[in-house]
């Protein structure tokens, strides 16, 4: 895609905002690369509004009815946390206080390796396992106390609340 | 009649500050007497009596023609031992890397007792202090810092507790917790520490090493070093010494109370990149006092954090005063900001000569510093400016340094929303200032129209303009254009107060005022 590409498709994105967190999951990417690299960070705080939208959303929705929209939504930060600009750096942390909060509601952060709710989809495990080790090799979370169960979750993909994964 | 007090004292020196008007200097050259016999002579303030023995008593006087002051009886500090560098295996001969050396001479050394740099080019890393120590760098001795980033440890920027509940913050860039190498000297959580000599710290900074590509970028995993970086340190002095060539920042305190800077030089040259001379960030109780300044960015900047850190620990930067110093080339001489989202306050500057800097007192902030962000209760008082561009300069729109600097919301001068991101101007005075030969405005002073800078006051203040000004933008803001000879202009603020102020040789009025509430003086004078 060229940087002309990159930006009507940014504009857009940033003037719509989200619909889904699937929508989320597959604009905001795109849109903090484009910022980042080619716009000088112009719209950061419009994706710092989408995000923060995408999060009072997300605090609406638990494990065992919408796990499917909450893995889209640990998606979206574990990709685009890693590419805002450090400097910037409440915005880079909001993204990861974002993360760390959903993880807490699914796995325990006193207990590592156990969850607290059950997941049954291997397919939205597995999505959220990903999300998982992504935020480690990212370091926006303690990978001593994630790395295992993202990558038992990835594989496996299914677990069940108050158990160890 | 002719007086002085010691204000700091070691085994093997004391410090006078002399008690009369002086800036700096004094009005005429005084001799200093101990035990009856001359030392020497001296046209400071601040002066540095050293060659004494520890534990000991001397008798002290300063002459002055036939004028003599009372005579005063000092007693050096105890000492227990001293720990020569050189018996633990330095060399100093400028080629050996020293830093284990001293480094273990330092972590060896007990309490009441002093690590001594002999004569000699110590090439060293990154040291690091420990509590309860003083570290005597002689006349004749340099610590030369190697510029290989390879050799340099890295502080990270924020470790997250295991129990994820707080973090643990070591490096810091521009007011944001990030990497970096350690210092020269680096203290981590020490206190009660004494860094002390006629000896120099040398960064041996350049565009071929740290400043390569303008050494604003991540590099080899971290940010650049300061000289000496003191983070969570209480009770610290550095006396006397050099620092020069600095990586990036020379003297940076970073949440560190009650330190003081007392007789020191500090310099870069005139284009070093982000070189400041000292940067107390998220203090609470510092002083500065006779210390000389010439360097490539501002000679202080008083700081506490960008949004993140000034949101989340809201420590501003408070009682501070700066005394009898000489700010000789720079940007600002006396600065606030960028990077005050914690605020700044309680500050008093005075008896302090500012010589051809940018600007002498200047504030950067912006609208996204945060509500925390409050200045307040600022006074310059017997300050005397010459060849400054601007004196005083309060820029609320500052494009600079951060990523959305050049965005609508940082430089439209129309009023935006109040909100927990809009940062607050309360009460500046300015006294008893000389400013001559200045070049681009008398004064710029712009807050925001939302959030109106709350007080200003001036009273008996003198400018005047160089015959051959040099046309600059009076602040890094938007929308304004280069001048000179501009009055004083100020914009956006709620209470003026003007008393015996005057401007000769302005081009235009001597005095503009917009948006205004209340203004209590002569306009126009």
């Amino acid at each position: 895609m060229t940087e002309q590409e990159m930006a009507v498709l940014a504009g857009k994105y940033l003037e719509d905002g989200f619909t889904s967190m699937a929508d989320l999951k597959e604009k905001m990417p795109l849109c903090i690369h484009y910022e980042t690299k080619y716009n000088g960070k112009e719209r950061y705080n419009r994706i710092q509004e989408i995000f923060k939208e995408a999060g009072k959303k997300a605090a609406d929705l638990d494990f065992s009815q919408n796990a499917d929209e909450l893995a889209d939504y640990m998606a979206a930060l574990a990709e685009c946390c890693p590419m805002v600009d450090e400097e910037v750096f409440d915005h880079y942390k909001n993204l990861e206080t974002a993360f760390k909060e959903t993880l807490h509601r699914l796995a325990d952060p006193a207990k590592p390796g156990y969850v607290l709710v059950s997941i049954t989809d291997p397919e939205v495990g597995k999505k959220i396992g990903k999300a998982i080790t992504k935020a480690c090799d990212a370091a926006m979370i303690l990978e001593e106390k994630y790395r295992s169960l993202g990558e038992k979750l990835e594989k496996n993909g299914v677990c069940r609340g108050g158990e160890e994964v | 009649m002719i007086g002085f007090q010691v204000i700091f004292r070691t085994s093997r020196k004391f410090v006078l500050e002399m008690e009369e008007e002086g800036t700096y200097y004094t009005d005429s050259p005084y001799e200093i007497y101990l035990d009856g016999e001359k030392v020497m002579d001296s046209n400071k303030m601040v002066q540095t009596i050293a060659g004494l023995n520890p534990d000991t008593e001397y008798r002290v006087a300063v002459k002055r023609g036939n004028e003599a002051s009372e005579e005063k009886t000092i007693r050096t500090d105890y000492e227990f031992v001293t720990l020569n560098v050189k018996d633990f295996g330095a060399k100093g001969d400028g080629l050996q890397d020293d830093t284990i050396f001293i480094q273990a001479a330092i972590n060896c050394c007990p309490k009441d007792s002093r690590v001594y740099l002999p004569k000699g080019v110590y090439r060293t890393s990154a040291l690091f202090l420990k509590s309860d120590i003083t570290i005597d760098i002689d006349d004749e001795a340099v610590i030369s810092a190697f510029t290989d980033r390879e050799k340099f440890p890295i502080l990270p920027g924020l470790i997250d507790s295991y129990d994820e509940k707080s973090e643990y913050n070591l490096g810091t860039w521009e007011g944001n917790p990030l990497e970096m190498f350690a210092s020269i000297l680096t203290g981590i959580n020490v206190s009660n520490v004494v860094i002390t000599g006629g000896g120099a710290l040398d960064g041996n900074a350049s565009y071929d090493n740290w400043w390569e590509g303008e050494g604003r970028e991540k590099k080899g995993g971290a940010f650049r070093p300061r000289m000496i970086f003191l983070n969570h340190c209480e009770n610290i002095t550095v006396h006397g010494i050099t620092v020069q060539n600095s990586p990036a920042w020379n003297l940076h305190p970073y949440f560190s109370n009650h330190t003081r800077w007392i007789d020191m030089k500090v310099l870069n040259p005139k284009i070093s990149p982000n070189t400041d001379g000292m940067d107390p960030e998220s203090v609470d109780g510092l002083e500065a006092i006779g210390m000389y300044f010439s360097l490539g960015d501002d000679c202080i900047a008083v700081k506490s954090g960008k949004y993140y850190m000034g949101n989340k620990y809201k420590v501003p930067s408070q009682n501070l005063e700066i005394r009898h110093c000489f700010m000789r080339h720079g940007h600002g001489s006396v600065t606030l900001g960028s990077e005050i989202g914690a605020g700044v306050k309680h500050l008093k500057c005075h008896h302090c000569i500012f010589e051809d800097t940018d600007r002498g007192l200047r504030v950067k902030t912006r609208r996204g510093r945060g509500q925390d962000s409050i200045i307040e209760d600022i006074s310059f008082e017997n300050i005397k400016m010459d060849g400054v561009l601007t004196p005083f300069v309060v820029n609320s729109y500052y494009w600079c340094c951060d990523p959305d600097g050049k965005t609508e919301y940082v430089s439209s001068k129309e009023p935006l929303p109040v909100d927990e991101r809009t940062p607050k101007i309360r009460q500046l005075s300015f006294r008893n200032i000389e400013a001559h030969n200045c070049h681009v405005a008398a004064s710029f002073i712009y807050g925001l129209p939302e959030s109106k800078i709350e007080e200003i006051s001036f009273e008996n203040v003198t400018i005047d303009f160089a015959k051959e000004p040099t046309p600059e933008y009076p602040a890094m803001m938007a929308d304004i254009e280069p001048c000179t000879k501009k009055g004083i202009y100020i914009n956006n603020c709620r209470k003026l107060t003007m008393k015996n102020v005057t401007v000769s040789g302005a081009e235009g009025k001597p005095v503009e005022i917009v948006n205004v509430d209340e203004f209590y003086g002569e306009e126009g004078k």
